[in-house]
């Protein structure tokens, strides 16, 4: 079959052009214009092969527009493209990967952050002798923790419940929080928990905190990094013990 | 009119803008609202818009996408981007500029003294 007008125009056309993927696209975009003056002549009374003479022969010189195509679509510069899209493509599935993680966690400390004392049942007010508002914080490098509540148990647990936040926006690891020492004013050491953890709020359990003692002391001191912070309690309202 | 080619493509980029400032366009109707708003006076080879048009893209004064058009054909669209809307303005002002120096020299009846 003998090619037509058209493709021998679009041939001559695209071997000029080097960067092969762009070849498809500009066969189709260019095939479309010959396409629309062909109509254009044969609405004029023009037979089709009439109209694509002489639509063919108004694109041009196809080895000049073919050159000047080449142009604009350079092989390095169509590998740039073709990269950049990937590239952003992955990006873009990165982020929307990160963002369906991290929503979970969004709404739960979004929850906890509403109800943060009363998650769990050992916060309940049965259980519950006092809570107190502190408000001490501390910073380790970037992390500021801020200790926000003391709340003292009947069993004589003590929670001391706070939030970090880190200026570097990074995800915190709250496990650091496990090295921190709990002693008495007398210098005796009690067991520290980690009770609950999310994204922003920690709960530190002491268990079997003396109620006759004044004060808690929370120390930390790792790897040159160092704070101490001294909780007073209140003692004496109900002694049962 | 035929118009030398150099002539056209000076002021090809400024033309092309301004059309696509009313609407998005593909090249074949790019070139026929070309025809009837200069009543002809532009005529040119077709073909060599679409390098003009592919360097807008790439420098970012177009964007283009696909859509069907009549008849269900695949067509290429061509939409004036933030950028190409800053550069129209820029092509208009040095097209001013040109036109009144052209004018200036030939004695020309728009010349205006600034």
């Amino acid at each position: 079959m003998n090619q037509s007008k058209t493709d021998n125009f679009l041939d001559d056309l695209l071997s000029k052009v080097k960067f092969k993927f762009a070849r498809a696209e500009i066969r189709k975009e260019l095939e479309d214009h010959i396409e629309g003056r062909i109509d254009y002549y044969m609405e004029r009374g023009y037979s089709r092969d009439e109209a694509e003479i002489i639509a063919v022969d108004q694109m041009g010189d196809p080895f000049q527009i073919g050159y000047e195509l080449n142009q604009q679509h350079k092989p390095v510069y169509g590998w740039i493209i073709l990269l950049t899209n990937f590239i952003i493509v992955m990006i873009l599935m990165f982020y929307i990967m990160i963002f369906i993680l991290f929503i979970p966690v969004g709404i739960e400390s979004g929850l906890y952050k509403l109800s943060k004392f009363d998650l769990s049942e050992d916060h309940s007010v049965e259980n519950l002798e006092y809570e107190m508002d502190i408000y001490e914080s501390t910073n380790l490098d970037s992390t500021k923790i801020n200790f926000e509540k003391v709340i003292r148990k009947k069993n004589g647990d003590i929670n001391i419940i706070g939030s970090l936040k880190d200026k570097s926006l990074k995800h915190l690891n709250m496990n650091f929080l496990r090295n921190i020492k709990v002693s008495d004013s007398e210098g005796r050491e009690y067991y520290l928990r980690l009770k609950e953890t999310n994204s922003k709020y920690f709960d530190l359990e002491i268990e079997d905190f003396p109620k006759n003692q004044e004060e808690i002391i929370l120390s930390y001191d790792r790897f040159n990094r160092n704070f101490q912070l001294i909780i007073p309690l209140r003692v004496g309202e109900s002694d049962e013990s | 009119m035929e118009f030398d080619k150099g002539l056209i493509g000076a002021s090809t980029v400024l033309l092309i803008l301004s059309l696509l400032e009313t609407r998005d366009m593909y090249g074949y109707e790019i070139i026929i609202e070309l025809e009837k708003k200069s009543d002809e006076t532009f005529i040119f080879k077709e073909g060599s818009l679409y390098p003009v048009l592919h360097k807008l893209e790439n420098l970012g004064y177009l964007e283009s996408y696909k859509e069907k058009g009549d008849r269900g054909r695949q067509r290429k669209y061509y939409a004036i981007t933030k950028s190409g809307r800053k550069q129209l303005i820029e092509e208009k002002k040095k097209w001013e500029v040109f036109s009144k120096s052209i004018n200036k020299v030939i004695g020309g009846e728009h010349y205006e003294p600034i």
